[in-house]
């Protein structure tokens, strides 16, 4: 009768998002009694500035990495889409950091920019860009990009291999064609790979923005949210205030705008591209 | 508040993670050989019960050195047996879980910051009686007993405190022409030794503030506001309020701006998460720091000739954060009295003395003699500074500044590193901490 899809998606999606909707029209104190206030919390998540502010900081934080990383993407599924002698070997390496755990690439970097013991610190003093330790998290800006840097050497992995086998579909005599007609390098990947390869960067975008709206690890562990408070991301603020603050039933709310939010993103997106 | 239990990294509990890095080796094995002994593994789904003619206590620590305490009570007698868990990570969801689903282990010891929350919400055995009955109750560090009261009843017992100090350097003293056995006893007399060690030169730096970990300055920089007669939590309840603002605690702040505008701070040290704060201090590098006494033995390690002493008030006296662990019964245990009876058992000097080895400081301050001051210096000097011991009672105390975001390290870094003033930050920062509290009791059903 039920087809095991269906029983797996109701029991580890179905019946956890019923559970939390249900929490997050409670008060509900990690300690102590719950009690059902409505929609009180999302009442007060429309006025809670904190909240606002981080989101804020999370489409920033969204609007400036995902270009980046895609256009990194892009570029290495390029280099890498050759069917040549060793080529197999970069792939690899471009490849690998998917693999390393979120948390354990977060702190490679923290050890790696750690002022007069991190590697990068004293590159940057051997090549004269800083006088003296210098700590990249001290700045907003600098901490910002440090987080994309991380975040685009753990994830860009993935966008490249999406893009590469893309790109390996379009047929050969195509750009053949373009070559004999004088097309030039730019006018090639704009003019034929992108509009043959519009599938895949979709689901690349799709996936690119829900990761970076999701953001949480790399900043936690990077940043701490810091300097003074001004790169916390939505989900770090859920976690504030369900993990630090025990309040499960606002920060459930916090979970379901969020995912609202991304549901809705996520819709433009595809009907957007389905357009083209 | 003290604990080698492996958490996340940053700086969420004020010294935990200092306490974690620089403890770890010592303990560290032991530790991990505990662990994976078989039965005591955590998260097995033991019960408490009776074995082989034994009562067995669960018994959930977060504490240093619990697990050779537990083997010591455990060869003391043939009665009871006491099973170690460990607790890594997050402990007070643990016990929310554990008390949903009436598990709650038969004794724990719990962060004492955490003892009035645990209270409230029938976590914890009211044991009033028990702790009247104790021949040593008023030698017991007055700060974690009033923070293990609630509503006028006591539900735990101190036994391990982690009260802040001040460690300096005493080779660098002497170098700067300053006398290593006179450390300074008042903030004029502070800055004028950093700026003297801050003028050798060499990267050598005056004073450690551990600039962005909000709960490291909690720890360490509030006894300077205590010391100079001020208070920054006022009131109880829901209609507790912070202080911050006061002109005791504004002068602190602007004390601490004062230290970063005369250079006597490694500018290194503005990005300080707390993860490598206990090693400003053993790198022979720092003249001053305040922090806690378990930053001394790995700095002596480390070939520092380290003195200590109470932190000092703005024109003298002294006061201490106490941090620390209480032991406490489980709600709803069938073995109250095998459960006191180790808690007592954990109170004897001869465990207490077993506390100061692992540099920690004991909760009885009977312990304190000659004796016990010249081997255990540091600890000695904690347990000196908890005659003026203070530890804010409230619910918000992680929200309002241990935690990562809170709005305590926030206000402390704007001043410090953003140019912003010191009386607007504050009134924000009162603000924000204000509401916190009514919120944190808003959430634990208080009104």
């Amino acid at each position: 009768m039920m087809t095991p899809s269906v029983l797996i998606s109701l029991v580890f999606f179905g019946i956890p998002m019923l559970l939390l909707v249900w929490m997050s029209l409670n008060n509900w104190p990690l300690l102590g009694n719950t009690s059902f206030i409505g929609l009180a919390n999302y009442a007060e998540a429309m006025t809670d500035e904190k909240f606002h502010s981080v989101v804020r900081f999370t489409l920033l934080f969204t609007v400036i990495a995902t270009p980046v990383q895609i256009l990194s993407g892009y570029l290495l599924a390029m280099i890498v889409r050759r069917r040549a002698r060793g080529v197999g070997v970069f792939r690899a390496i471009y490849f690998l950091p998917v693999v390393v755990g979120g948390a354990a690439a977060s702190y490679m970097f923290v050890v790696l920019i750690k002022p007069g013991q991190g590697l990068i610190d004293q590159v940057l003093q051997v090549v004269g860009l800083t006088d003296g330790k210098t700590s990249l998290l001290g700045n907003f800006w600098l901490s910002v990009w440090v987080v994309i840097g991380i975040t685009i050497w753990k994830g860009v992995g993935t966008t490249m291999v999406i893009l590469m086998a893309a790109m390996q579909s379009v047929p050969e005599e195509v750009y053949e064609a373009a070559k004999v007609d004088g097309a030039g390098w730019l006018q090639r990947e704009t003019r034929i790979t992108l509009p043959l390869i519009t599938q895949s960067m979709a689901l690349v975008l799709l996936l690119t923005i829900t990761g970076n709206m999701l953001a949480f690890d790399q900043f936690f562990i990077i940043t701490g949210g810091g300097p003074a408070r001004s790169t916390v991301t939505a989900v770090f603020w859920l976690y504030t205030e369900a993990f630090v603050r025990y309040r499960m039933g606002y920060g459930a709310a916090l979970a379901i705008l969020i995912v609202i939010v991304l549901a809705i993103a996520s819709a433009i997106q595809l009907r957007v591209l389905r357009e083209k | 508040m003290e604990s080698i239990a492996v958490d996340r990294g940053k700086c969420h509990s004020t010294e935990r993670n200092a306490m974690k890095r620089s403890r770890i080796g010592k303990l560290g094995a032991i530790t991990a050989v505990v662990l994976l002994a078989p039965g005591i593994a955590g998260c097995s789904g033991t019960t408490s019960g009776e074995a082989n003619g034994k009562v067995v206590l669960q018994m959930w620590t977060r504490g240093a050195g619990t697990e050779d305490l537990a083997a010591r009570f455990n060869e003391s007698q043939d009665k009871v047996e006491v099973q170690v868990t460990r607790i890594s990570g997050d402990y007070a969801t643990k016990v929310a879980t554990a008390k949903s689903s009436g598990d709650l282990p038969d004794v724990m010891d719990i962060d004492d910051i955490d003892a009035p929350l645990y209270a409230l919400n029938g976590v914890l055995t009211d044991i009033t009686d028990r702790y009247e009955s104790l021949s040593y109750k008023d030698d017991l560090n007055k700060a974690q007993v009033d923070l293990s009261t609630t509503n006028g009843r006591i539900y735990a017992i101190p036994n391990i405190a982690g009260p802040s100090i001040m460690m300096y350097n005493k080779d660098l003293f002497r170098k700067a022409g300053l006398d290593p056995e006179k450390p300074p006893s008042t903030w004029a007399e502070l800055l004028e030794a950093a700026k003297a060690i801050t003028a050798l030169g060499d990267d050598t730096y005056g004073f450690s503030i551990p600039v962005a970990c909000g709960g490291c300055i909690g720890y360490s920089f509030s006894p300077l506001i205590w010391a100079s007669g001020g208070e920054i939590f006022e009131g109880e309840g829901a209609d507790q309020h912070t202080t911050f603002s006061s002109a005791e605690s504004a002068e602190a702040f602007g004390f601490y701006k004062s230290l970063l505008d005369a250079g006597v701070v490694n500018p290194a040290e503005y990005t300080e998460d707390g993860s490598t704060w206990g090693d400003w201090l053993a790198s022979g590098k720092v003249g001053i720091e305040l922090g806690t006494p378990v930053f001394y033995p790995t700095a002596i390690e480390a070939g520092v000739d380290v003195g200590t002493a109470p932190i000092p008030g703005k024109d003298g006296g002294f006061a201490t954060f106490v941090g620390g662990d209480v032991l406490a019964i489980g709600e709803g245990t069938d073995h109250i009295e095998e459960a006191w009876q180790f808690i007592q058992f954990m109170l004897e000097p001869a465990q207490q003395e077993f506390v100061a080895e692992q540099g920690l400081v004991p909760t009885r301050l009977d312990m304190l003699d000659e004796d016990f001051r010249a081997k255990y210096p540091a600890s000695a000097t904690g347990l000196q500074a908890m005659e003026n011991g203070h530890v804010p009672h409230t619910l918000a105390f992680n929200a309002i500044v241990n935690d990562a975001n809170a709005p305590f390290g926030t206000a402390m870094e704007q001043i410090l590193t953003e140019g912003v003033e010191p009386s607007v930050a504050l009134a924000q920062l009162d603000q924000e901490a204000t509401a916190l509290i009514k919120q944190a009791a808003t959430n634990a059903g208080i009104s």
